[in-house]
């Protein structure tokens, strides 16, 4: 085997369109974070924005038969897509199947479409940490639409609410009755809901959801609306893909999709930060000064735990570097 | 399929590519730009299938970024045939998986 | 079965008998079944909780238990169908005619991957594989071709096809009868029209969703049995063993083709029909394992289990219907690729397994089954150990011979038992559409692939050859090849066919057989107008893609 990662040369070809070298960064934003600096450093000037769709929903919906859908009209309208597919990691051995891919052989020799297929490794709220960083590549390859199909997710982990425009949720018929659904406290991330699976049924669910998304306070001006598929035959799927430019074009009028912009950004600046404040503290606070106070905890003093805490901390100082 | 779940209970991230045409399966390889093509036949048609991925990937210049493996029912007179083809191990009918592992750790760094 | 007193008897030599056994000592592994089932080191009277008339019973008669026939194998032997088909239909016409000449009662066909997955040759995607795992059978002059100069209005044929493809193939089949001047009120066959193989048992190439294969599986039923087309034929084969060859034990084995029968026989009900309409003409192909007196007990609880079910929850009135019949064949994953003639062995006692249970026919493996599809020598081979069986060993001289064994009493109720339970864990989950659809059966499978495939990497299921006395593969046998030129005299015969046929009568058909799966209607009708007229299996199926969409199935790993 001869593996090439030289990120010039992968950078020359990118920005001829080649999908190869595509991957291949992928493959080390995803592996090697450290490199990203230098890599995103090559696309100062790009101006490129591509609209962001979240799929979320509980496993087995039918997420990924629904991608391949949306893609196969989206690609059929000239529009180019990258597709993110993100599939559990197993706690227990760190291993992955990724299972998304299959579902979309339909799409996936199209010139205009690239899917790549992502372990969530261990990264909460049903995506992964390198999504942000693929969404970026994406973008400066430039994609008009990109796609990110989160992990089948249970009912409180919503976080692609942070990085898609339009976040579309996913149920079927037998997912369960209204206090259920309500639980899943789904009614605030959608903006829009999809009955996939209509060939077995679900009309009581659209009525359900109808019901409590009229209840719901409304704060954006949008009103989330239920759209019926069928993601194996594609029906439905052509006024799924009329919501999402509803929306879209909502978000446009309002103003709102630089909200939507700004809080990806946001979110991840947030990320970092802390991330890299977790770092700092762990090159100051040292192990076994963490280790004394588990241990003394366990010596009768577990009622100072949050003293203890603090007092460590307060030795910790941050200072602004003032900037030229 | 038990090939798939051993190597994930081994810590490895499986791309499962069902039953794909040969373009399909290039195009996923190099798309996730995965570290192993796993290839299970189990048809009879091993000899034509393996030759035409390995084309295709010579054709796209990317043939020795990957380690190519395969299994299923292969008769032992075929193993050395494929590997000449540029298959780097044939696994046939009573594998034991962690062998398929050890194989894996070893060549993938290189 | 016993006086009380006697058993008392029994009871207090027992205890004596098991103080005599404290001091032995036994090897140390497991003594249970291959599904599980813990095994005592003796079985006596006091096991046995059977009533002879009630529970066994006599053959021919209710429950069945002891057999379908009252005669069984002293009025005629089961059948020897050797499952073949490679190359072109041409070339399995000949293995055919061999085998036939060498004493074969009735005719499998194996068709190739792209037949069964709807698929022309002359689709790039499938071009690989014509004739690699099977006969192409693709149009209705493959039919003329694999049949030709066989009595196929006295030798049973089994089209080994499954619900995607059944309906053409069946409808080019019947044409082919017709036209040869037979007539198909009268034809005996088969076809295994299985909902379960082409999805737990298979992964499937662009097929369509498990509700839409139901229905198609029953449409044959429909338009053969109770419409009396073909009234004579099986139109389905409940295929346990394919499962059962994906790993999941002898319970899960019955229970999965219980649950299936039902789900079709819910749904034939639903189109009006009685059950004594056409139960009696569903037919079962169960495996014959590694575990000889599980099987055994298997083949004798699964008639009783039919009986009640279809006498209890159905209700049927015609005893007939109650009637378990069913094929079977030999574990296919037993046998190895290291030291292959030791699967003559492992083979030939699998055999005597269906024999000993009241088999009604019986496909043997080669001993080159770990390695290619069967060469000429191995079939022949296996096809003798049949005969061993049924010519040489006076096996078939008395019915049901191990009938009043403790042992194979008490397993059959335990068996019998076992698998009540599981058909309705498998219910709790809905009809057999449903189970797939939400991929439970899928899990099912997987974990028991799962177990079976640790307990061999661990040694506590014995392969001798792999993980016991290993040895390489073995470089001696000779490998049969099937024909290279296959792809393109396949593809000739679908060109020329296409130039000859009527090709916008064609497009008429098609827009039919378009609007009767729109509507969901049967099949069939049209099936056999279109087939006739030159329609092929892929162009077919590419009007259930079109109407219906491509099902991608739930696959657990
Ligand atoms: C079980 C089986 C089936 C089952 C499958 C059930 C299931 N859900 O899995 C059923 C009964 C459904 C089946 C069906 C068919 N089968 Co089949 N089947 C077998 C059998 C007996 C065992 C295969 C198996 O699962 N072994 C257990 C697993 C664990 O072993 P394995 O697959 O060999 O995998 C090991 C290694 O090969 C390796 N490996 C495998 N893949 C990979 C991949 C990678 C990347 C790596 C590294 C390693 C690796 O590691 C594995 C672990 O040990 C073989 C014969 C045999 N004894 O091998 C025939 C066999 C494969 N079947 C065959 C055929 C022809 C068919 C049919 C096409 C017949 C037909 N025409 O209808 C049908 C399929 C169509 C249909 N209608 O369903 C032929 C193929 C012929 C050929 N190669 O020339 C075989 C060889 C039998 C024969 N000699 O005729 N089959
Ligand atoms: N009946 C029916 N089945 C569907 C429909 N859409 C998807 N399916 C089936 O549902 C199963 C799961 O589909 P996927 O697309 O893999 O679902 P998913 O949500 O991506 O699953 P995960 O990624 O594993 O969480 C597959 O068998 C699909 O074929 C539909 O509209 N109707
Ligand atoms: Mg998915």
């Amino acid at each position: 085997m001869k593996r090439n990662y030289d990120i010039d040369v992968l950078i020359e070809k990118f920005k001829k369109k080649d999908k190869i070298a595509l991957a291949r960064l992928i493959t080390l934003v995803e592996n090697n974070p450290e490199t990203t600096t230098n890599i995103f450093n090559n696309f100062n000037g790009s101006e490129k924005d591509s609209y962001i769709i979240g799929i979320t929903g509980s496993p087995g919906v039918g997420k990924s038969t629904l991608v391949n859908a949306l893609s196969k009209i989206l690609l059929e309208s000239g529009k180019s897509i990258g597709i993110i597919s993100v599939d559990p990691t197993s706690p227990f051995t760190g291993g992955a199947f990724l299972g998304d891919r299959v579902r979309m052989t339909d799409v996936s020799l199209h010139p205009n479409i690239f899917i790549r297929s992502l372990a969530s490794r261990g990264y909460k709220g049903g995506i992964s940490r390198a999504v942000f960083d693929i969404s970026l590549l994406y973008e400066a390859f430039g994609m008009d639409f990109i796609i990110i199909e989160t992990v089948g997710v249970g009912q409180s982990e919503f976080d692609i609410y942070n990085l898609a425009y339009t976040t579309v949720v996913i149920m079927v018929p037998g997912y369960g009755d209204s206090i259920q659904i309500q639980k899943a406290g789904i009614i605030e991330v959608g903006d829009i809901y999809v009955v996939n699976k209509k060939d077995l049924g679900g009309e009581d669910i659209v009525v359900q959801m109808e019901m409590m998304l009229d209840d719901a306070t409304i704060q954006s001006g949008w009103r989330a609306p239920v759209v019926m598929t069928n993601s194996i035959t594609g029906e439905g799927v052509n006024s799924l893909i009329e919501k999402i430019m509803d929306h879209k074009e909502h978000l446009e009028l309002s103003e709102l999709l630089k909200e939507k912009k700004k809080h990806r950004f946001a979110y991840k600046i947030e990320e970092l930060l802390s991330s890299k404040i977790g770092k700092v503290l762990e090159s100051l606070i040292s192990k076994d000064d963490l280790n004394k106070i588990s241990n003394s905890v366990l010596q009768g003093k577990k009622f100072k735990i949050y003293d203890m805490v603090h007092h460590l901390f307060s030795n910790v100082k941050f200072e602004m570097k003032k900037s030229d | 399929m038990v090939v798939s779940r051993g190597l994930r209970d081994a810590g490895m991230e499986v791309i499962f590519g069902g039953f794909q045409n040969v373009e399909q399966i290039v195009e996923s390889a190099i798309s996730e730009d995965v570290d192993v093509i796993g290839l299970s036949m189990h048809s009879g048609a091993h000899l034509a299938y393996t030759e035409r991925v390995i084309n295709l990937l010579k054709e796209k210049g990317v043939k020795d970024h990957f380690l190519i493996l395969v299994g299923g029912v292969i008769p032992v007179k075929d193993f050395l045939v494929l590997k000449e083809m540029g298959v780097a191990n044939v696994y046939g009918p009573g594998t034991v998986v962690r062998d398929i592992v050890k194989f894996i750790v070893e060549n993938i760094k290189k | 079965m016993f006086d009380e007193n006697y058993l008392k008897k029994i009871k207090e030599r027992k205890q004596e008998w098991d103080k005599k056994l404290e001091n032995t000592k036994e090897r140390d592994i497991k003594f249970i079944t291959d599904s599980g089932i813990p095994i005592k080191n003796l079985y006596t009277p006091l096991d046995v909780k059977s009533n002879y008339l009630e529970n066994l019973g006599f053959p021919g008669n209710t429950p069945y238990t002891r057999g379908v026939y009252p005669n069984m194998y002293r009025g005629r032997l089961w059948t020897m169908r050797l499952f073949s088909g490679h190359g072109t239909p041409e070339e399995t016409n000949k293995r055919w005619k061999f085998l036939y000449s060498h004493g074969e009662t009735g005719f499998s066909a194996a068709v190739d991957a792209l037949t069964f997955n709807g698929i022309d040759p002359t689709n790039p995607d499938g071009d690989a594989e014509v004739g690699t795992s099977g006969v192409p059978l693709y149009c209705i002059d493959s039919m003329f071709a694999l049949t030709e100069g066989l009595p196929i209005d006295k030798v049973s044929v089994a089209l080994i096809v499954e619900p995607f493809t059944s309906a053409p193939v069946c409808a080019m089949y019947y044409n082919m009868a017709k036209m040869r001047g037979l007539d198909i009120k009268t034809l005996m066959g088969t076809t295994q029209n299985d909902i379960l193989t082409m999805t737990v048992g298979y992964v499937p190439y662009k097929n369509v969703n498990p509700y839409h294969i139901l229905r198609l599986a029953c449409d044959l039923i429909e338009w053969c049995v109770p419409q009396k087309n073909v009234p004579r034929w099986h139109p389905i084969n409940f295929t346990g063993y394919n499962y059962r060859e994906g790993g999941i034990d002898a319970i899960q084995e019955l229970g999965f083709v219980f649950a299936s029968a039902c789900s079709h026989i819910d749904n034939l009900i639903e189109r009006g029909w009685k059950v004594d309409d056409f139960v009696n003409r569903l037919a079962f192909h169960l495996s014959a394992h590694k575990d000889f007196f599980e099987e055994i007990a298997k083949y004798r609880a699964a008639r009783r289990i039919w009986y009640k079910l279809i006498k209890d929850r159905y209700e049927a009135k015609n005893p007939r219907s109650m009637e378990f019949r069913f094929h079977v064949q030999t574990a296919g994953s037993s046998l190895t690729a290291q030291s292959p003639n030791v699967n003559i062995v492992r083979t030939t006692i699998q055999a005597l397994e269906a024999a000993l249970g009241g088999v009604q026919s019986l496909h043997t493996n080669s001993y080159d089954e770990a390695i290619c599809l069967p060469s000429k020598e191995a079939v022949l081979l296996a096809l003798r150990t049949q005969q061993v069986i049924q010519d040489e060993t006076r096996v078939p001289n008395t019915i049901d011979p191990l009938a009043g064994s403790y042992f194979i009493e008490w397993l059959t109720d335990e068996l019998e038992e076992r698998v009540w339970s599981y058909i309705d864990k498998i219910e709790k989950v809905g009809n057999i559409a449903k189970a797939l659809d939400t991929g439970w059966l899928y899990k099912e499978m997987r974990d028991a692939f799962m177990r079976r495939q640790n307990r061999i990497e661990k040694g506590e299921e014995i392969v001798l050859g792999v993980n016991k006395f290993p040895v390489p593969y073995d470089q001696t046998t000779t490998v049969f090849r099937t024909n290279k030129e296959a792809v393109k005299i396949e593809q000739e015969r679908i060109i020329n066919l296409r130039k000859r046929r009527d090709n916008a009568k064609l497009e008429t058909l098609f827009d039919k057989l378009r609007k009767v799966c729109e509507k969901e209607e049967n099949v069939m009708p049209i099936m056999m107008e279109i087939t006739k007229e030159g329609a092929t299996v892929g162009e077919i199926c590419d009007v259930y893609r079109e109407v219906w969409g491509i099902w991608e199935p739930p696959i657990a790993i």
